[in-house]
């Protein structure tokens, strides 16, 4: 699936001369969105996830998938929905002047955009931690805090170090995120990777540029896969004979730690979906809204499909996988896939195209085949991170059991696996339908004839600069996707 | 697992059956890969459905992305008609062969009629200067050249160069002038500049509202939407800025034209040229300027109040838009000059 | 030196400790017991800590501790699963919990010597055995020289073999350094071995406590003396201070109306008809090495018990006759 991505660069290898003066800026500037959104996305979604799982306070247990509620944010409409709440026309703005005062916030820079992108990507990493903190075992957290430890020095001691690698990888869809991002750093002026492989594809039609940018992005891409290879080997095996759950610990404050969670969902759920709400009210009329329920309909169907297609090729090949070869490579292999997630939608698109042409043209013209196959290529590294790391979780004893009683590989696989597996495939489904639904790009240059998704109807009035008009269809993106979101909770418990 | 197996098979067979059934009157159909994705734009489609019944199909997308489509796509190209918001594409569209003449019936100005009949424009906007009716005096406004003058030190508000609207800007500036001044013109305009380009047109506006800057290039269409926002505050903001067409002495202001061209593999020509007849007629161009805050290309019909009270202007040809490469001198020129 | 005083603790409705009181002299070693669901887990969690305690309190030194963190009681915590650090090394776990001046090799050396594990130091502990992960936990917890240190089921997830030779290894540590130690086990045996104190508990309350050689001679109840393993039960009525049982009537002083007798299967002896206290036909008989094990049913059918005793002649068939010195029988309510 991955070669569908680098089916663009098999041609050229020679260099432009424009490629290395702006390296060094697209370099700066993506690095410093990469640290930046890294860091804050550590430190929210880590945060809350310790919260959430190890102390008791008033309604943790609605703010265990609250939490994950961001996610169903598109970035890019959250940066219009910052944008329009703190511009010359928006709330904070008009109430100011209500006040008799004026203060211009100007949030398209680069912090602007940190937070924007971070608010909406943290739950990728409190996801990640949270099922690595339920996994550890309690009584790691208990010796230590007999031991004297206090719980901080706990979780810096014992926690992270254990949990670091399911972390890590949560991490790396953050990272992935945002290399792939062009709308916010389009919108908010910010010369990335992105902006940069576009600019030179595109409108330059320098293809070297756009390929020698693309095989830096690539090269970075690798450079994590090994690491994330690297982390997972050494990881250490926990013990796995305790089921007993971590009795909580009491917070003193107990409402400290409500208010340390409500925080990201507040600005990253609660502001730009209220923003949203203030827009429909503002510009919606029930023609709009039903018309915006008609495009839900598709995208979940595209969901639906993609979604499972993904989950089908992750169990194949991670099931194929865990009957070959052990080595590391063999494993990393199909990661390799995370370079069609971290390329912007636009370039794997018409990668895409150039693959079809070459393998079925009228796969463009038969409906939305061409979509679903697009989505399985750019999201399969989603699916297949989780899958992958559920197949690992089987102890290999169940393999021998079941061959030993002389069912076949197709048959164990069937019948005991995907049973076993059941909530980490849902949990990838669930991922990979989340992304589809805010996936735009690919959308608009694979779909079908006269096809809107709720993402595309958003995005032309976003792209006109109606952002109220694009609040009816952001609203039900949010909603399409806060409902599976909010089994993903159930799941990971 | 059976079951899912099962509801996906199901599934693509609604979806190739519901594709399929599309596909079948030959002649009643019409295949449109727009960048437009406007509001005006559905209704006339619908209506020339109706008076015609030719289905009309859509795609919508960027214009880079759908000439790469097109190209990529060849013969077997579905698409009958290729519509962008800038006439440099729509020529770029013509030069890679992805075009061909044809024979519309329209009541254009001949400005508005590609030379070899390639393609025809459909609306278009103009790239003026709004300033803030408070703190610039409008006998300082004249040129897009003079905004490079030091005299606006930190003052100007744009979007950045990513922007087509900006890159066709440029174009015609290196077009009318040089590369060396254009060059300095962008340098100037960097050094200005009241923040780091960013944000879309509105977002100017709104910049100067919030006295961030006093002079914003911005495109027409952007302000009229502005003016009639459903946002009160919205509204008010626009209030504060004034609009100027720059070089009215000279070459006359910068436009962005709309346009429709047949594409070279078309499988239903006809239509497509009853499709541009339709949407040039002086009824839909009267719509486009009542709905849409754009100028008709048609000479019958006047534009719509809001934008005709900022008044008549002369506005510059599109030759600039022929040599095609410009726009690639002005990308590299903004790279040069730093212009995000 | 530490004081449990009136302890509850409910979760929901379910009282998993109900008003428990005991206390534990330095030194000491007090071993808590009862069926699994007793409450005895979670009264050691509430001494350490990780558990907050609804009602009553905790007295260390006569200061109330009930609310200190866990961190802070820094009572040593062995737990039943092998919760080393797997991500560290033998020494790095053993050193987990004391500052860094303190961590020299001869510490080390002599922490690992006592639990026997020296030369291990740069292990991991996914690449020790089982046996030897429980030492390395106590040498970790023995590291910060605890006030008191908990054991919480310490040898139930080692198989046979090795319990026994690491129980006895820890057991003479124990008292060899004289650490107070609070011990949860169900097996009785543990207590015979080392305990001072015993506590048997059963739904949150404690039954009984005291020296275990005395619980073991004068159980107050049924419960207590069948939890020991191995006890006669004969159920009878009072017939004017006669008991009467199903397997023959005993004169008996002081019987309630319905009760319960009990009697130590070392305390029966077979004898013959002329002298005996209960009778009974041998319905089974079981090898058991040195042993037999008998199953005795009574005349009218009705009851049974067994027994273990010395290899005997009997029969299945034959009728048995059995001698009780009658100050050894215990009757129960």
């Amino acid at each position: 699936m991955f070669v569908v991505s680098n089916s663009l660069s098999i041609d050229i290898e020679s260099l432009q001369e424009s490629f290395p003066r702006l390296l060094p800026l697209y370099v700066k500037n993506t690095s410093l969105l990469l640290i930046g959104v890294c860091v804050v996305s550590l430190t929210i979604g880590v945060g809350t996830a310790w919260l959430v799982t190890i102390y008791d306070f008033p309604f943790r247990n609605q703010f265990e998938w609250i939490l994950i509620l961001p996610l169903s944010i598109p970035t890019f409409i959250n940066a219009i929905a910052y944008v329009g709440l703190t511009d010359y026309a928006g709330p904070i703005r008009i109430i100011l002047r209500w006040l008799g005062t004026d203060l211009y916030i100007d949030i398209m820079d680069h912090s602007g955009a940190v937070f924007v992108m971070a608010l909406v990507l943290y739950p990728y990493v409190y996801v990640a931690a949270r099922s690595a903190f339920i996994l550890q075992s309690a009584s790691l957290i208990e010796v230590s805090r007999s031991l004297g430890q206090s719980m901080s020095k706990t979780f810096v001691r014992i926690c992270m170090p254990l949990s670091w690698p399911i972390i890590f990888s949560g991490l790396i869809l953050v990272v992935m995120e945002v290399l792939n991002d062009y709308g916010v750093v389009h919108y908010f002026g910010i010369p990335t990777f992105t902006t940069g492989i576009f600019r030179a594809w595109l409108a330059l039609g320098d293809l070297q540029t756009a390929i020698m940018l693309s095989l830096v992005v690539l090269l970075f891409v690798l450079f994590l896969v090994f690491l994330d290879s690297i982390i997972q080997r050494n990881k250490k095996i926990s013990n796995e004979n305790e089921d007993r759950i971590l009795s909580r610990v009491p917070f003193k404050l107990k409402w400290i730690p409500f208010f340390i969670c409500l925080l990201p969902v507040f600005f990253g759920f609660i502001v730009p979906v209220g923003q949203m709400i203030w827009w429909s009210i503002l510009a919606s009329t029930i023609e709009i809204w039903l018309q915006s329920i008609r495009f839900m309909g598709n995208t979940s169907i595209l969901g639906l499909l993609s979604g499972t297609t993904v989950v089908l090729l992750a169990i194949v090949l991670s099931y194929s996988n865990r009957l070959s070869s052990k080595r590391w490579y063999s494993k990393s292999f199909p990661k390799l896939s995370m370079m069609g997630y971290a390329m912007p939608g636009a370039v794997v698109g018409i990668g895409i195209v150039t693959c079809i042409v070459w393998l079925n043209p009228d796969w463009i013209y038969s409906g939305i085949i061409a979509l679903v196959f697009g989505y399985s290529a750019r999201f399969f590294a989603v699916g297949y991170g989780q899958t992958d790391s559920g197949f690992e979780k089987i102890p290999s004893q169940f393999d021998d059991a079941a061959s030993s009683l002389g069912k076949n590989s197709f048959t164990s696989l069937i019948k005991i696996h995907l049973p076993i597996l059941k909530p980490v495939l849902m949990g990838a489904f669930i991922l990979v339908f989340v992304d589809i639904a805010k996936e735009l790009p690919l959308t608009l240059i694979l779909r079908p004839f006269n096809f809107e998704t709720l993402a595309t109807n958003a995005f032309q009035y976003a792209k006109d600069e109606m952002a109220p008009r694009a609040a009816s269809s952001s609203l039900l993106i949010i909603f399409v996707s806060s409902i599976p979101v909010y089994f993903l909770n159930r799941i990971i418990k | 697992m059976k079951v899912l197996s099962n509801l996906l098979i199901a599934l693509l067979l609604v979806a190739c059956a519901g594709s399929g059934n599309e596909k079948t009157s030959e002649s009643k159909e019409l295949n449109i890969y727009s960048t437009r994705h406007y509001e005006a734009d559905r209704i006339l489609s619908e209506k020339f459905t109706q008076e015609t019944g030719i289905k009309v199909n859509l795609v919508k997308a960027g214009a880079d992305e759908l000439i790469s489509r097109l190209e990529i796509e060849g013969e077997k190209s579905p698409a009958d008609l290729l519509i962008t918001v800038d006439a440099m594409k729509l020529n770029r569209a013509k030069e890679k062969g992805l075009l061909q003449p044809a024979e519309a019936n329209t009541s254009n100005s001949p400005r508005f009629i590609e030379d070899e009949k390639y393609w025809y424009g459909i609306t278009y906007r103009a790239r003026v200067i709004a300033y803030d009716k408070d703190d610039v005096d409008v006998s300082d406004l004249s040129t897009y050249e003079d905004l490079a003058d030091e005299k606006w030190a930190g003052k100007i508000l744009i979007r950045s160069s990513g922007s087509s609207y900006n890159q066709s800007l440029l174009s015609s500036i290196i077009h009318s002038n040089d590369r060396e001044k254009a060059k300095s013109w962008a340098e100037g305009i960097v050094r200005n500049m009241a923040r780091e380009p960013k944000g879309g047109d509105r977002d100017q506006i709104k910049a100067i509202a919030s006295d961030v800057g006093e002079v914003a290039i911005v495109n027409t269409y952007y302000v009229g939407l502005l003016l009639n926002s459903e946002n009160e505050e919205e509204v008010q903001a626009g209030k504060k800025v004034g609009i100027y067409f720059p070089n009215q002495a000279g070459r006359g202001g910068h436009i962005n034209i709309s346009g429709a061209g047949v594409t070279k593999y078309a499988p239903n020509k006809e239509n497509a040229i009853k499709f541009i007849e339709f949407m040039t007629s002086d009824e839909s161009q009267k719509f486009y300027a009542s709905n849409s805050y754009e100028y008709p290309v048609n000479s019958n019909v006047a534009p719509d109040p809001t934008i005709a009270e900022w008044g008549e202007f002369k506005i510059d040809n599109l030759d600039y838009a022929k040599q095609t490469d410009l726009n690639q001198e002005a990308v590299k020129i903004f790279e040069e000059v730093g212009w995000n | 030196m530490l004081k449990v005083k009136n302890v509850s603790k409910s979760y929901g409705e379910v009282k998993a400790v109900d008003d428990v009181s005991f206390e534990i002299s330095e030194g000491e070693i007090l071993s808590l017991t009862g069926e699994s669901g007793c409450g005895k887990s979670t009264i050691m969690r509430i001494i350490a800590g990780l558990e907050k305690l609804d009602k009553g309190s905790i007295f260390l030194n006569e200061q109330d501790i009930s609310s200190w963190k866990p961190e802070k009681r820094k009572f040593g915590f062995v737990f039943q699963n092998l919760s080393l650090f797997p991500h560290l090394s033998v020494r790095d776990n053993v050193f987990f919990a004391i500052s860094k001046k303190d961590r020299t090799n001869k510490r080390l050396s002599e922490l690992l010597g006592m639990t026997g594990m020296q030369g291990l130091e740069k292990r991991y502990p996914h690449e020790l055995s089982g046996g030897q992960q429980q030492r390395i936990a106590l040498a970790r917890a023995l590291a910060i020289s605890p006030r008191l240190l908990l054991l919480d089921e310490p040898f139930s997830s080692l198989d046979e073999l090795v319990k026994e030779k690491i129980r006895k290894e820890v057991f003479d540590l124990l008292k060899e350094l004289k650490i107070t130690t609070i011990m949860v086990s169900h097996q009785v045996y543990d207590s015979f071995l080392i305990a001072d104190k015993l506590v048997i508990l059963k739904n949150g309350s404690i039954l009984q406590d005291g020296n275990p050689i005395g619980i073991y001679q004068n159980p107050t109840s049924e419960y207590v003396s069948n939890f020991f393993g191995a006890s006669v039960i004969i159920k009878g009525t009072n017939n004017q201070q006669v008991a009467h049982t199903p397997f023959g009537d005993i004169a008996l002083p002081n019987l309630p109306d319905q009760f319960s007798l009990c009697i130590r299967p070392e305390n029966i002896s077979i004898n013959t008809a002329d002298d005996y206290d209960i009778t009974g036909i041998v319905k089974e008989k079981l090898f058991k090495g040195p042993h037999d094990v008998l199953t005795v049913r009574s005349s009218m059918k009705d009851e049974e018990f067994s027994f273990e005793t010395e290899r005997c002649s009997h029969k299945i068939g034959d009728p048995i006759f059995l001698k009780v010195p009658k100050d050894k029988i215990l009757v129960f309510e």
